[in-house]
């Protein structure tokens, strides 16, 4: 009994690792060989990644919905909310940022007055 | 007695769900430093771009080496759980030495980097790169610390309640930098070469 026990949680940590090493294969191949190009790669490639996260949080760090873990995932998932709030957000200001502060002062000028007109 | 031991296991489940929150702290602190890293991508100031100087290949085999020691680690846990002491202290060593190989390639690129003058003051992408993959490194060395002391104290103790419950907090601190690796390996050495 406790044996089976063993190693039935041993096949779940092998699954895990063999899925991981998979994953990890498969998005350096895709970067590595250029089966894709640009946007379209980049969002495979987290895709990928957050197959691979989502694979690992649940063989080995045995997050669930169940009661023990409940809590865990709970935090868990307001936390990545977080972590999105201040990754895309820190992106969009900075590249709106980016985007004002590069034109000449003619088209800063036209681009003001252009937002004037729209209103705030 | 029995109460006794609810109580143990309640205090248990709280030390857990404590440290959870600590690594979810930790989250919003990698979050942070892969926002700025993102943003200051671009500003080379005339030096190396990411795709010159980062090397995925290599890049991959520090994967590889630092997802072997999350699973050996999670086998550590299971095996001092049904008091398998020889196996977990055995895994355990093949975690430490794996997270210590990542280690050593890890310092050798910042190594090579530096020494040949791209070092974090060169542009602002250098310190963004430097900033994000040095905190995880710092994590790895904090973890290898905290794994040989484990080591120690299995070895002295054996297979306790204890002995289980440090075991499993490790675990989760060293699966969670596995997890943060992924996505440096997925945004900072792969997203280079698109």
């Amino acid at each position: 009994m406790s044996n089976h026990a063993f190693s039935s949680i041993l096949l779940r940590y092998i699954f895990g690792f063999g899925a991981a090493l998979c994953l990890s294969a498969a998005g350096y191949l895709l970067a590595t060989e250029k089966w894709l190009e640009g946007k379209g790669a980049m969002a495979v490639l987290l895709a990928l990644a957050v197959l691979q996260l989502t694979i690992q949080l649940i063989c080995f760090l045995h997050l669930g919905l169940r009661d023990r873990s409940r809590s865990r995932t709970a935090t868990l998932i307001f936390v990545f909310i977080m972590a999105a709030i201040i990754v895309v957000g820190s992106i969009w200001i900075m590249n709106n940022l980016d985007y004002r502060m590069s034109t000449s002062s003619e088209a800063m000028n036209e681009y003001m007055q252009l937002q004037n007109k729209k209103g705030f | 007695m029995n109460s006794v031991t609810n109580r143990k296991i309640e205090k248990y489940e709280k030390a857990e769900l404590g440290f959870w929150l600590y690594l979810m702290t930790d989250v919003v602190l990698f979050a942070s430093l892969f926002a700025t890293y993102m943003v200051l991508k671009n500003s080379t100031a005339a030096g190396p771009t990411a795709a010159d100087i980062l090397d995925p290949t290599y890049a991959f085999f520090e994967t590889i080496a630092l997802l072997a020691s999350s699973f050996t680690a999670g086998v550590a846990v299971l095996a001092l759980r049904f008091k398998r002491v020889r196996l977990a202290i055995g895994a355990l060593v093949g975690t430490l030495v794996l997270g210590a190989l990542f280690l050593t390639l890890e310092i050798s690129e910042f190594v090579e980097l530096v020494g040949h003058g791209h070092a974090w003051t060169q542009s602002a992408f250098l310190s963004g790169f430097f900033t994000l993959v040095a905190t995880h490194g710092i994590h790895i060395t904090i973890g290898l610390i905290w794994g040989s002391v484990m080591i120690a104290y299995i070895f002295k103790k054996g297979s306790t309640a204890d002995s289980l419950r440090k075991l499993t907090l490790f675990s989760l601190f060293w699966h969670f930098l596995d997890l943060v690796w992924i996505f440096i390996f997925t945004i900072v050495y792969l997203g280079a070469h698109l």
